[in-house]
């Protein structure tokens, strides 16, 4: 019973940390940076999703769809304002690393002001807080829509890719950059089109977590922090990582919480992201590097 | 022709003086706006300066902020109320920028030119004033939090401490539990030194009258998961459930407590207040959970401190932070006012004596408390629609004298 709850919350809690982590590969994919002012954007979702659906009401499906919206749009602002102004003078050095980290900064602090700094309770959007699956495992329903928005973010994205044009484009940007620019795509656009992508699924992170740890204008950090160890996990190479990476934390959290105590879980995730790295350093599903002599 | 140098000599001579003299009257003008002129001295139609040395910018400018608000607050009260001895008090704050080295020098400076008849400083500053304030015999009550680095060798008498903090507080949870018979008790505090110091003062006082600790847990405050402490917790079979979780963590933690259908009394010697947990938990999920703290913590707000927020967001304040930030200071003031107005004095010793003599007197004006609280009454709100609250009394720098007793709230049937 007590594995079963434990696999149970680690699914539930796993797979914000896949949308975020969605988010970082989506991202690093298309343009070989990473956003990390991901965990902003997700503490933007939550508090987006106070003011539409506490304070002016909206409901629960139109507030979903306005914080995705607003969120890719503040995840466009981020790479304007930290990636393309060193991407257009060629700067291929790490220098949006502090860029992105100094807008999540900025973001923070503006949601201090509008926000204040006291969480912000958000009810849960539908049905009971939570769903009794037999002996004393329960599942918090706001996970529910986490875990769906990841199925439909991977099925969607695997269509995409296959099947259109911006899709097929984005993963030959992954690929090969300058061969795809070099075919008279515009990797630029590109760019700016996976943060907004990575900045949705940030925010719809933040929509399902409002109800369950309240909207706070500081807590987005931590969970980009697993979320980014996720997707060392399961892999940059592709979204499926990202998305086992997610579960995988978050059951590996949940696991080591209910056998070793709270104060240790971290300890299993971080000890599983080294044995992992050492063993295998590209990923779960990430492929090897093969180098012919 | 020299009569007329000589009156020309002279007109100049008085012309040079009248010169020099407003010359002197500016500067003696300059100096008075500068300073202000000892209290000690002053009649009782000029006005008494107290100081505030806080984090008003910086990156604790939003517990500075509401220092500031909660002590406006309590000096418009106190003037209203015809002031401190027939004085109209005034309050000079000086900004450590959110550099806590600083409050010392600050206070040292002010102190210098004018006497204060009370100080107060920031939080985290405190334990490095308290020895400065002490040896210049000046009067600190204030919402300070310092009692953590207090010597009980060293009580520093003139020094007052109004917030309620660490372990404390859940010392008198724990002597409540006991008064309602609960021996087994599971306990939750908050990951770090505040959730150690709670389970070290917890552990012995617990095994000492016979109870037990059935299982102890140490949460994260920004956890998000808390199901698998729980379940361990509710698999030891306690009685009853003793918390210390600060803010949304606490909520979310009495929420999954809630939702697990787990129907155990909480009592929390928690620094939480009613703002932290107000709008996030319902109300009906408190029931038959009792906090021991000021008044601030009771939820909704017990109506002297709701008067309070009332007042604050009246004066243009924005209460976005928690109660507690406002409360401390403003008690401090109270506190200050009606010590000197009842010994008809400003002197420190004089103050701090009769503070700490005065039993458990109610003092007017309060908002996180009722009384001094030496010998701990306690007051009861909201018990039978939702977070109930025992006060606990303040206490002094360096002493635990107040939380002698605690009486016990009625919880609702079937607890």
């Amino acid at each position: 019973m007590e594995l079963g709850g434990a696999v149970v919350s680690g699914i539930a809690i796993g797979s914000v940390y896949a949308l975020i982590a969605l988010g970082f590969s989506f991202i690093y994919r298309t343009t070989g940076s990473f956003n990390f002012a991901q965990g902003q954007i997700v503490t933007f979702g939550s508090l987006i999703s106070y003011s539409l659906y506490v304070s002016a009401g909206v409901p629960a499906l139109a507030a979903i769809v306005i914080v995705a919206i607003a969120a890719g749009a503040l995840g466009a602002i981020v790479e304007r304002v930290a990636i393309w102004p060193l991407a257009s003078r060629g700067d291929d050095t790490l220098t949006w690393l502090i860029s992105t980290l100094g807008v999540a900064v900025l973001i923070t602090g503006f949601a201090e002001r509008v926000w204040g700094t006291i969480p912000l309770g958000v009810p849960n959007y539908v049905g009971p807080n939570v769903i009794h699956l037999g002996g004393q495992i329960n599942l918090a329903t706001p996970y529910l829509i986490g875990i769906g928005s990841v199925l439909v973010a991977a099925a969607a994205i695997e269509v995409s890719q296959r099947f259109t044009i911006w899709g097929k484009a984005m993963r030959a940007t992954a690929d090969n950059r300058q061969a795809v620019a070099l075919a008279g795509v515009n990797v630029i656009r590109l760019g700016v089109v996976s943060f907004a992508i990575g900045g949705a699924l940030a925010g719809i992170a933040g929509f399902v977590l409002a109800p369950i740890t309240f909207a706070d204008s500081t807590a987005g950090m931590s969970f980009a922090v697993l979320a980014f160890a996720a997707l060392a996990i399961g892999g940059f190479a592709s979204h499926w990582g990202a998305i086992f990476g997610g579960w995988l934390v978050g059951i590996t959290e949940s696991i080591g919480g209910t056998y070793a105590g709270l104060q240790y879980q971290d300890i299993f995730v971080f000890g599983v992201l080294i044995v992992i790295l050492l063993i295998r350093p590209e990923g779960l599903t990430g492929s090897r590097n093969v180098r012919l002599v | 022709m020299s009569e007329r140098r000589g009156i020309a000599a002279t007109l100049r001579r008085g012309r040079w003086l009248v010169g020099c003299g407003a010359v002197v009257l500016a500067v003696t003008a300059c100096g008075g706006s500068s300073s202000p002129s000892s209290s000690s001295t002053s009649s009782s139609s000029t006005p008494l300066h107290i100081l505030l040395v806080t984090n008003v910018t910086g990156a604790g400018s939003q517990n500075g902020t509401s220092n500031v608000a909660g002590v406006k607050e309590a000096i418009n009260e106190v003037n209203q109320a015809g002031g401190v001895l027939g004085r109209q008090l005034v309050l000079d704050v000086k900004d450590d920028g959110s550099d806590n080295t600083k409050d010392l020098p600050l206070i040292q400076s002010a102190t210098a030119s004018y006497k204060y008849p009370l100080v107060m400083n920031s939080d985290p500053a405190a334990a490095s004033t308290a020895p400065y304030i002490a040896r210049q015999s000046l009067l600190e009550i204030c919402g300070c939090a310092a009692e953590k680095y207090a010597e009980p060798s060293a009580p520093n008498p003139t020094i007052f401490d109004t917030d309620y903090v660490g372990a404390r507080p859940m010392d008198a949870a724990a002597q409540y539990a006991q008064s309602k018979g609960y021996t087994r008790v599971a306990v939750m505090v908050q990951q770090g030194e505040f959730g150690d110091a709670d389970l070290q003062a917890l552990k012995p006082l617990i095994s000492s009258t016979g109870g037990t600790i059935t299982d102890s847990e140490s949460l994260s405050f920004t956890g998000v998961d808390f199901t698998s402490a729980i379940a361990r917790s509710r698999a030891s079979h306690p009685q009853a459930l003793l918390t210390d979780i600060f803010g949304a963590g606490d909520a979310h933690l009495r929420t999954e407590i809630h939702d697990s259908g787990w129907n155990i009394p909480i009592i929390s010697g928690s620094n939480d207040a009613a703002t932290a947990l107000k709008g996030l938990v319902p109300l009906a999920d408190l029931k038959g959970q009792v906090v021991v703290g000021p008044r601030s913590m009771a939820y909704p707000s017990e109506p002297a401190a709701q008067t309070f927020i009332d007042n604050l967001q009246k004066a243009g304040v924005n209460v976005t932070s928690y109660l507690y930030g406002y409360g401390g200071d403003h008690d401090g003031v109270t506190l200050f006012a009606w010590a000197a107005n009842q010994t008809h004095s400003l002197d420190a010793t004089t103050i701090a004596n009769k503070l700490h003599s005065s039993g458990d007197v109610a003092v007017p004006g309060l908002v996180e408390g009722t009384t001094t609280g030496y010998s701990a009454t306690s007051g009861e709100w909201n018990a039978a629609s939702g977070l109930a609250l025992m006060e606990a009394g303040y206490y002094n720098l360096g002493r635990l004298k107040l939380i002698k007793s605690v009486s016990a709230p009625t919880l609702p049937a079937g607890m």
